[in-house]
């Protein structure tokens, strides 16, 4: 049979189409639309000039990104000299995707970040200082303490706050009108007495009573999230000298106040059996949302997820501890890469996607919490959830305390595992404390070694 | 007729001296031959060109740098900093490595012999002439072609303590308050190995019964002649002969079991309590959770280095149990 083509012809033709494929594989983002209105940022020059200038935006949170498309289309639009491109990557691959991209040295020039990593780029000098673009466009005073605190380094600020994150009680309200329970009350007056008095009141067992089928309320286990709210409401401090880049610190969890802040979670699970134990809902979705739970303390993202759930719901901050109340506050935030060409046409970037003006449905579908303490901004924001109790969540970023520090998931995580054998009731509340500090501190030190000696050996 | 080959026919058109013509027309033979042998390797490695560039410089590569970075303290944005042995030293004295080796290996105690056992005699089931048998061999083929994410969502609703299949199950046949599977650290394991068993079943079952349908009929036949019942038959033809088989699927599920990791992150994420920490999923919490390369890379050639030593021992071993037809 006569070939259709040469073996030559065949290689060719294959190396050719092997490389068309690659060179189409390396497109990564779309690319806006031109546009034809120039930004208003103080502090930057805006180019005149005909080459468009190329700004690269990461962003992790994947589920708003139809949301975000549009407004980055609208900077897009007024902005004809920046050639804007962006990428949307799931969180789970995003910050070893960021670290090769900044060990490529081809970052991208504005990504979207949390506390949770943050600190480690500024020490190895990757952020710019926005510190004196930040005081040139916002007034420093008008950022919410919740949402600045987390950003400011040794005095300066490396990333802006784009939210406030907060944590509250969701409670179902069909649930505690079955139990016959009064639901916790909306304006926060509550202690913790109250709410393990109402979580053992709508606790729901199995017809023959030995199994829970709809549980009254969660144990926090995890350390990073429940440390604020309520070691620190009962009076009592996890650290000794906290900094945020971990010189001079010292972890202890062996205080009164920090054991029985202990104590109090994992009996919910085992004493008064109101709580699932550790991993029990793991891969199976909200339990809140499937009427599994009767209350549960969520970000406010939840104030989105829960929008059409099938029952009653509303929202109250955390009880008050003995010290004082507080819950847990953070803020995910914008950072300029330090090797980015394009700083000015990226802060411009920055700058529309925190203006309240131009970056308001980022706020609005998110659910998460203005970072700006303006009244007309936190009205406008709080009429999309007409109906709840919005101002507790407002307040809760009054009583909003974060703990960040540098090599935070791995010291959390850390500490989190030792206090789970507490949880699962294989080791008493005081051993649990007394383990955690123990490693909880050789994992700090460990942390501190690492940076230490790789930024030395960088310079 | 033979028709002469092109180069006779031109030396005998020319009528020259015959010795120095063959002479002559034997190089360009030899020259020819060894111009096509160039062309011919040359074209095998055009076309394994792609798989090549591949093998050298993302897979050999990445493996002999990650050899250096393990003696190095790496946190992927500033260049390594060189630190000796001292990855090695600290994971081996640290609590934690020894707990995690301790859980790898008591996976492939718990999931190694009980996949062999499995698999093996869902095998011999549908190692037989019945109608709708293919059916069945598709069936049990059925985990390995699902989504790893779907099943375990799935399996973690089957292990739930008070909504789960499994617990119902227990209750309803024998009465027992089933335990907490995966929030309990005396069970999460063997929920794990359960898991890793019903998933990799299906593989094992097709490679055990293209081992069987290779043994001899008359084998069975003779046996059976001589008065073999159907124990005796699996114990004296079956499993001697499928010793090469056994060999292969517990090497590479020896292997396989040291490198669990997707049940693990999607389950149980190393917990509770570390119960199910593995080195695969320690290694991903080392290099890209907390971006310790490293150690990531030390705890994998330890891994590697295990795993070499197991396999050069089962194969020293095998000479003494294999056997080779």
């Amino acid at each position: 049979m006569r070939a259709i083509c040469s073996r030559r012809e065949f290689l060719l033709g294959t190396g050719l189409l092997a490389g068309s494929a690659l060179l189409g594989a390396c497109q990564v983002a779309p690319t806006a639309a031109p546009a034809t209105q120039a930004p208003a940022a103080t502090g930057v020059t805006v180019p005149t000039g005909a080459a468009k200038v190329p700004v690269l935006y990461w962003q992790y949170m994947t589920d708003i990104e139809s949301v975000e498309v549009e407004i980055l289309k609208e900077f897009a639009a007024a902005n004809p000299d920046i050639e804007l491109t962006w990428q949307w990557i799931p969180w789970q691959e995003y910050w070893t995707k960021l670290n090769a991209s900044l060990a490529a040295g081809t970052p991208p020039d504005v990504w979207n970040t949390a506390p949770t990593y943050y600190y480690d780029y500024i020490l190895r000098n990757q952020l710019a200082d926005l510190t004196d673009l930040m005081k040139q466009n916002f007034k420093i005073e008008d950022f919410h303490a919740a949402a600045l605190s987390g950003y400011d380094f040794r005095g300066k600020y490396y990333g802006v706050p784009r939210n406030i994150v907060t944590e509250c009680d969701y409670f179902n309200i069909d649930l505690f009108e079955q139990a016959g329970v009064e639901p916790p009350p909306l304006d926060g007056n509550w202690t913790w007495d109250d709410h393990l008095e109402k979580a053992v009141g709508v606790v729901k067992f199995h017809n023959k009573g030995d199994k829970i089928t709809t549980f009254g309320a969660t144990a926090v286990m995890n350390f990073g999230w429940w440390l604020g709210y309520v070691m620190i409401g009962n009076g009592c401090e996890w650290a000794k000298n906290f900094s945020r880049d971990l010189v001079g610190m010292e972890l202890d969890l062996t205080s009164e106040p920090c054991v029985a802040t202990v104590k109090y979670m994992a009996d919910l699970i085992h004493e008064y059996k109101v709580a699932p134990a550790a991993g029990e809902f793991a891969g199976q979705g909200d339990p809140f949302l499937t009427g599994r739970l009767a209350q549960t303390w969520m970000l406010p993202w939840a104030l989105g997820a829960y929008k059409d759930a099938p029952f009653k719901w509303d929202v109250t901050l955390p009880p008050k501890g003995k010290a004082q109340q507080v819950t847990y506050g953070g803020a995910d935030g914008l950072v300029l890469s330090q090797a980015s060409k394009a700083k000015n046409e990226a802060w411009r970037l920055m700058v529309w996607l925190l203006d309240w003006k131009t970056g308001r449905a980022f706020m609005e579908n998110t659910g998460s919490i203005p970072p700006l303490k303006n009244e007309e901004t936190i009205k406008a924001w709080a009429a999309k959830y007409e109906g709840k109790n919005i101002n507790a969540v407002i307040a809760s970023c009054d009583i909003a305390i974060n703990r960040y520090c540098l090599g935070y998931g791995e010291l959390v995580s850390t500490i989190t595992t030792e206090l789970e054998n507490v949880f699962l009731g294989t080791m008493s509340p005081e051993e649990g404390c007394a383990r955690a500090t123990q490693v909880g501190n050789e994992k700090l030190a460990s942390i501190l070694k690492q940076y230490e000696e790789a930024i030395k050996g960088a310079a | 007729m033979e028709r002469p080959a092109p180069q006779q026919a031109r030396a005998e058109d020319l009528g020259a001296d015959s010795a120095g013509i063959g002479f002559v027309l034997e190089r360009e033979r030899l020259q020819a031959k060894r111009r096509r042998r160039w062309r011919h390797i040359v074209s095998c490695y055009a076309y394994l060109l792609p798989l090549l560039i591949n093998l050298v410089f993302l897979s050999a590569g990445p493996v002999l740098y990650s050899f250096f970075i393990s003696f190095t303290n790496w946190q992927i944005v500033l260049p390594p900093v060189w630190v000796g042995m001292r990855n090695y030293t600290e994971q081996l004295s640290s609590p934690v490595f020894w707990k995690v080796m301790w859980n790898t290996f008591y996976y492939t105690l718990g999931y190694v012999p009980l996949n062999m056992i499995v698999s093996l005699a869902m095998a011999i089931f549908v190692n037989q002439q019945l109608p709708g048998i293919s059916f069945f061999r598709s069936l049990y083929f059925l985990p390995v072609v699902s989504s790893g994410v779907a099943v375990a969502l799935v399996w973690g609703w089957i292990y739930h303590p008070t909504f789960g299949v499994l617990n119902w199950l227990l209750d309803a046949a024998f009465g027992i308050q089933g335990p907490r599977w995966l929030s309990d650290p005396h069970w999460a394991m063997p929920a794990l190995v359960i898991l890793g068993v019903w998933r990799s079943m299906g593989s094992n079952m097709i490679i055990f019964l293209a081992g069987l349908q290779g043994i001899p009929q008359e084998l069975y036949e003779a046996a059976r002649i001589d008065g073999a019942g159907r124990a005796a038959e699996i114990r004296h033809v079956t499993l001697p002969l499928l010793t090469p088989t056994i060999f292969f699927v517990l090497t590479m599920s020896i292997i396989g079991s040291f490198q669990v990791w997707e049940a693990t992150y999607l389950l149980t994420q190393g917990g509770p309590a570390r119960a199910t920490l593995t080195i695969s999923y320690y290694i991903y919490q080392q290099a890209f959770e907390w971006f310790h390369m490293g150690i990531g890379a030390c705890l994998a050639y330890i891994l590697f280095f295990i795993v070499a030593l197991i396999t050069l021992i089962q194969f020293r071993l095998q000479r003494r149990w294999v056997f080779y037809r």
